[in-house]
């Protein structure tokens, strides 16, 4: 493993993130700590992409193009996400509420840091093969080598013109290898260093901080109740892989594929924000925030704009239906329209038919 | 697909999905069910819309219409029985009001779900192996690829089996005559390609015909998973061993 990058590594999926979601979650008036800048720093990241990298995509722009784009609006994102952290940093809003911790509190604090380091490092040595990666990494390899996305054959490396094809077309309309492409090339890491061995461990953390927050939704001022969900949570994914199907199996074996962040921490990102939404339903801050997980669940796997519209739907009719507020499923269902786009794009360049190969999805 | 025919195969899903024993699914439905009456924020919050959706997910006309065109199980995944289970032991922890009761409920719940469970990091799971390198792929892949990058940094190559999902991932300066399309995914095939790798794949081919066809399409190295070397006869279509890695033999195109 080079090292030497790992500046690299913390500034592109540490701190770029951090900062950008101290921006977003500064103009959508979220509470500010370290769970929601990194979380929605990255959704944040992930939406854009998917904004500017689907049409980049179909238009058939180099890979360079994209970057540099894609890079001024992230620079711009952090730069100032930096400033309005630098002016509001002594906002006694921003301050972290000083709580006496009780010897409980201690305890399960100790249990979630002990049980998230050794699952990090049991995730370090380790590895799993995935025949999958043949097309979900080697496409960021093929993107990073030949300057173009999605115009190369993952399976033989050659060229090809049409990628309306088969499972590629998928990847077209939610380009998740093009992120794992972009830190790759921003990185100077190869990219399946990046997907197997380098990102696993950013996701990771995405998955801690949106446990983390569903335990501070739940549990509100109960530090134990938060450290003890978090920890018996990662308890439950090592012990309770009854096979590779669960949602927890595709989080350890293979959460650098798109379709297994979805089940990582996609899905447990929409239930935690729609949420946030039944508590205020009337804000359409954390509306906009549901749009951008949205986004960035698409931008993941065409699975996620299958699950990503389906929970818009199921969610925004149960709150309406308990809440008896029509009102609050509409704003939901926009969610599911934004899902709607893509599904439609994608069914339309499939010529209409709702098979592609063997599968829809 | 009729009704019945529906619910069978929604049955399959199922037990697929939970597998043998499939414990940890009831605990998550215990875990639902404990929400759903003890709860009240998870009850409305979460554990009414996933209510609502798996009335829709296993309903047998919405399968027969439309989930079975697609990847059924992995709708499965709004169950979330990893939040549900924590979020029902969390809650039956925190009813305790001495901090020593709950700590020691904690230890038990965690005591539970290490005897119920299995550790999948654990050898005899077979999920997972030592890392080999940064890049993760397996190591025989590793090996074989550097030692055909070491002689040719642009390699194109015609290899059999499960090595052909990884190689490109190790790099992608390698050109290969077939990989996982030669199982249907990713990509569609040339008809001729097809052919090819249909009858070498299945053994169905001589090595004189193999060895034909990659000095005719000028592949510079062709990678058996075989016991036998057969210098001979890839000497007589200008190739030769280039090095044996474990059960793969690799040859080389000769220059000229």
């Amino acid at each position: 493993m080079d090292w030497s990058k790992l500046p690299l590594w913390i500034l592109f999926l540490l701190m770029i993130p951090t900062f950008i979601g101290y921006f977003t979650c500064h103009v959508l008036k979220l509470k500010k700590n370290v769970a929601t800048t990194y979380l929605f720093g990255n959704m944040t990241q992930w939406a854009v992409l998917q904004i500017i990298g689907v049409p980049m995509v179909l238009l058939r722009t180099s890979f360079t193009f994209l970057t540099i784009v894609y890079s001024v609006i992230l620079g711009g994102l952090c730069v100032a996400g930096i400033l309005l952290w630098i002016r509001h940093k002594n906002d006694p809003k921003n301050r972290i509420e000083k709580k006496k911790l009780e010897y409980q509190d201690i305890f399960a604090l100790v249990l979630m840091i002990a049980g998230y380091i050794a699952l990090a490092v049991m995730l370090a040595i380790k590895q799993h093969t995935d025949h999958d990666d043949s097309r979900f990494v080697v496409n960021a390899v093929d993107i990073v080598r030949t300057d173009t996305m999605f115009l190369t054959n993952p399976a033989t490396g050659l060229p090809i013109t049409d990628f309306f094809k088969q499972e590629l077309v998928r990847d077209v309309f939610s380009p998740n290898a093009v992120y794992i492409a972009y830190v790759a090339r921003m990185t100077g890491t190869h990219a399946t260093i990046m997907a197997h061995s380098v990102l696993v461990q950013s996701l990771m953390l995405c998955v801690l901080a949106v446990y983390w927050l569903l335990g501070d939704t739940f549990f509100k001022k109960s530090v134990f109740s938060k450290a003890s969900f978090v920890f018996l949570a990662f308890l439950t994914m090592v012990y309770g892989c009854y096979t590779g199907y669960p949602a927890q199996a595709f989080t350890l074996f293979r959460i650098w594929q798109g379709k297994a962040a979805i089940a990582a921490f996609g899905i447990p990102a929409v239930f935690l924000v729609c949420s946030w939404i039944y508590d205020e339903p009337t804000d359409w801050k954390k509306c906009i925030l549901l749009y951008i997980v949205i986004l960035a669940m698409c931008q993941f796997s065409t699975m996620g704009i299958m699950l990503g519209g389906a929970m818009c739907g199921g969610i925004g009719l149960a709150y309406a239906i308990l809440k008896k507020k029509p009102t609050m499923a509409l704003r939901i269902w926009i969610g599911f329209a934004i899902c709607l786009v893509y599904f439609t794009a994608y069914i339309m360049s499939n010529g209409g038919s709702l098979y592609n190969g063997e599968t829809l999805f | 697909m009729t009704l019945p025919e529906a619910v069978e195969r929604m049955g399959f899903w199922i037990s697929r999905y939970a597998g043998e024993s499939g414990v940890f699914l009831y605990i998550a439905l215990a875990a639902g069910i404990y929400l759903l009456l003890f709860s009240k924020q998870v009850r409305i919050k979460i554990m009414m819309p996933i209510v609502l959706m798996a009335m829709v997910v296993l309903n047998p006309i919405l399968y027969q219409i439309l989930f079975s065109k697609i990847i059924y199980w992995r709708f499965f995944w709004i169950l979330q029985d990893v939040v549900l289970i924590g979020l029902a032991l969390t809650d039956l922890c925190g009813r305790f009001k001495q901090g020593w009761i709950r700590c020691l409920c904690l230890l038990l719940c965690s005591g539970g779900i290490v005897l119920l469970g299995t550790n999948v990091f654990r050898p005899e799971q077979g999920r997972f192996i030592d890392a080999d390198s940064p890049y993760k792929v397996d190591p025989e892949t590793r090996e074989v690829c550097e030692v055909i990058l070491a002689d040719n940094p642009h390699p194109t190559l015609i290899i059999s089996n499960w090595l052909f999902s990884e190689t490109r991932q190790y790099s992608g300066d390698i050109i290969q005559l077939f990989g996982r399309d030669g199982d249907g995914y990713i990509y569609e095939m040339d008809p001729a390609v097809r052919a090819f790798e249909r009858e070498f794949r299945f053994g169905n081919m001589s090595w004189e015909e193999v060895f034909q066809y990659a000095m005719e399409h000028n592949f510079t190295h062709v990678c058996f998973y075989d016991r036998y070397q057969i210098d001979d006869i890839a000497e007589q279509y200008g190739y030769e061993c280039l090095a044996v890695v474990g059960p793969r033999i690799i040859y080389h195109q000769l220059p000229g």
